[in-house]
């Protein structure tokens, strides 16, 4: 329904990313942001709150993310929010991470964690994830205390849960 | 007629009596014709007076005797020989029996002592008009043939009899039965007057000569009197009880 | 009929003593001889005596024509008519009488006697027909009352089975209803008991589980180190490169 446009939104994303030469860096940062505003329910009223103008939207969003990102994210994430599109930037984003990994013949894998992944462990988990499942996956890792140990990772609809958030889950059904 | 200084009339003189009225003349009034016309009005004193009490519940007195003589001829005569269809002739056997019975009680009455019915007059009269009565009530319910042939061939006689029967039947039926039936009453009356005479001289010349001699007779005259009651109504009843059985034979011919 | 006896012998006795004060040869017979002779023999002498002859002039023609008629006719006192003989006087006198008498009971005498009979013996039939009717009347009324009594006796009784056998019905069904309510309430108060009860176990056993979840969490969150993390994760790696 909206895939049009939201495609539309994700290859201009894209294509500016790669017009200033910066894509891994870009899309990592709107990747964090995405989960950032997927996770917090006041900041995503915010953006999507018709009674603020838009100028104030990019002005709260542009104040929240401030030195801590590329300006060119920054840039990115005002323009779509100055559309009106604030509400769905998450699904933006995921969109354009997706056709970016695609672009590279890659699927896009979903990590959450509690802790931040070194290098290695990526590259060994997404070496992992090709020798069980036969697909080449780009890791993105999304920091998540809830999962409180070991990951989570989402390729497509499959999930492979490996937290201890799970474990405890399972605990607490045995009891009841 | 003198026995022990007795002087007794001749018999036909104690039945003749002088004209008192109308004398030489066929309406000549002597005792005799007297006393049915006391008969006459003594019963229709007796039936005017208990017919004007009406709705006694117990009747008396004249009442009761004109009531008891109708029910006597009624249950005793017209019951007995004719039956239910016989009460037509209820008031001529009512009047009857009352007019004998008067003209025969006067034999013992007193001053009067004299029968009327020991005259042969009205004996003969009422037998003869009987006589018309039962022969027209029999040709009246049978036919002037079949009245003839009942009474003068009985049913059930053997035919060679009827040689015998037949003309002692026409006899008895049509020639003698009126005259029996006058004479019995009339010689009944003649010897009851006779006896009531004989008796009363014979007490009165013996009560003359002795006295005591007529003890005897007087109580025999007594006796005669009382006998004599009896046999006026025995009469008056014999002589309508037999009117209702000729009645009843012709309109009834026995089988 | 003793009446009718008593009567009799009371006519016989009038008759008698009336007999005996008037028994007189004269009065219980007809014309004398006597009297007819000596009524002769005057009628003779005042005949003579008119004629101008005198009892001694007794040799005479004439009288002795005299004498021979009076004998004759002495002799006629001897007669009198045949006892037998009906006279005409008398059938004349009687037979009125008689056809008189007879005009007179068939159309006054019978009647009247006969009317106040037959009216009278209707009157007692009546009044015994009333009688008869009034008694069956009283028969009727007497067995309707008894009915009726009898009728209000069983209805009085049906009421009273009626009611008996009503509350009864109603005593049953209350009874019945009361049991029924007590199991009711029974069978409810031991749902909400049971109810209760499990609720009591699965509220306890969800609060100790939050508890013991919570205590394990908590001991789990205190000893994931660095280290422990890496570990889980290097762990998760192998288990994904185990998988296929």
């Amino acid at each position: 329904m909206a895939d049009d446009r939201l495609g539309g939104y994700a290859d201009a994303l894209l294509a500016v990313a790669a017009a200033e030469g910066a894509s891994e860096v870009v899309e990592d940062e709107l990747f964090r942001f995405a989960e950032v505003l997927r996770g917090s329910e006041t900041l995503m009223d915010t953006v999507s709150d018709r009674q603020l103008s838009l100028e104030r939207r990019q002005a709260v969003v542009e104040d929240l993310l401030g030195e801590s990102v590329s300006a060119i994210t920054t840039a990115l994430i005002s323009m779509v929010v100055g559309t009106g599109r604030g509400a769905d930037l998450p699904a933006i984003v995921d969109e354009a991470v997706e056709r970016s990994a695609a672009g590279r013949n890659r699927a896009l894998a979903r990590v959450r964690s509690a802790v931040e992944l070194t290098d290695d462990q990526k590259s060994r988990l997404a070496a992992a994830i090709k020798s069980s499942t036969g697909t080449d996956v780009e890791i993105r890792v999304v920091i998540d205390e809830t999962v409180m140990g070991g990951l989570v990772t989402e390729i497509g609809d499959d999930v492979i849960d490996g937290s201890v958030r799970r474990r405890m889950a399972q605990l607490r059904e045995s009891f009841t | 007629m003198n026995v022990l200084a007795l002087e007794f009339p001749p018999v036909n003189h104690l039945f003749d009596w002088p004209s008192i009225l109308f004398e030489g003349t066929p309406f000549a009034l002597n005792k005799v014709g007297l006393t049915y016309l006391f008969a006459m009005a003594a019963t229709i004193a007796i039936f005017g007076f208990a017919g004007a009490k009406k709705n006694r519940l117990v009747p008396a007195g004249v009442q009761h005797v004109a009531e008891s003589g109708v029910n006597f001829v009624e249950d005793s005569v017209v019951m007995q020989t004719i039956g239910p269809e016989g009460r037509k002739f209820l008031p001529l056997l009512t009047t009857m029996f009352f007019f004998i019975f008067f003209s025969n009680i006067t034999e013992v009455i007193p001053f009067w002592q004299f029968p009327a019915n020991s005259r042969m007059a009205m004996p003969i009269t009422l037998a003869l008009m009987v006589w018309v009565i039962y022969n027209f009530q029999g040709i009246k319910h049978q036919g002037a043939g079949g009245y003839l042939k009942n009474s003068l061939f009985p049913p059930g006689v053997p035919k060679a009899l009827y040689v015998i029967v037949t003309p002692i039947e026409f006899v008895s039926t049509f020639v003698v039965r009126p005259f029996s039936l006058a004479i019995r009453l009339w010689a009944n009356m003649v010897a009851g007057h006779l006896l009531l005479v004989t008796f009363a001289i014979l007490s009165a010349t013996l009560w003359d000569s002795t006295y005591i001699g007529a003890a005897l007779p007087f109580a025999m005259l007594v006796a005669m009197t009382g006998f004599e009651i009896l046999v006026s109504a025995l009469q008056a009843f014999i002589f309508t009880i037999l009117t209702a059985v000729y009645i009843g034979g012709s309109m009834h011919p026995e089988h | 009929m003793t009446r009718q006896i008593r009567h009799l012998v009371g006519a016989l006795g009038l008759a008698g003593t009336l007999l005996v004060l008037a028994a007189a040869p004269a009065a219980a017979s007809g014309e004398t001889i006597g009297s007819c002779a000596i009524d002769k023999a005057i009628e003779a002498e005042e005949e003579l005596v008119a004629n101008g002859f005198t009892l001694h002039e007794i040799h005479d023609e004439a009288l002795e024509a005299e004498f021979g008629a009076l004998e004759s006719e002495m002799e006629s006192c001897l007669e009198a008519p045949s006892p037998i003989i009906p006279e005409l006087d008398e059938i004349i006198w009687g037979g009125g009488a008689f056809l008189i008498l007879l005009f007179f009971m068939i159309t006054k005498g019978m009647p009247a006697v006969q009317g106040a009979m037959s009216a009278r013996s209707e009157k007692i039939a009546s009044d015994l027909d009333a009688a008869e009717q009034a008694k069956s009347d009283a028969t009727k009324i007497k067995a309707d009352h008894a009915a009726e009594l009898a009728g209000a006796k069983a209805e009085a009784a049906a009421l009273i089975d009626e009611a008996r056998g009503q509350a009864d019905q109603l005593k049953t069904d209350l009874q019945t209803r009361a049991e029924a309510d007590i199991a009711e309430m029974r069978t409810r108060a031991q749902a909400d008991i049971e109810a209760s009860r499990t609720q009591a176990i699965s509220d306890l056993r969800s609060e100790v589980s939050q508890i013991a979840v919570g205590a394990a969490e908590a001991v789990i969150r205190a000893n994931l180190d660095a280290n422990a993390q890496s570990a889980l994760v290097d762990a998760y790696i192998d288990e994904v490169a185990g998988r296929g």
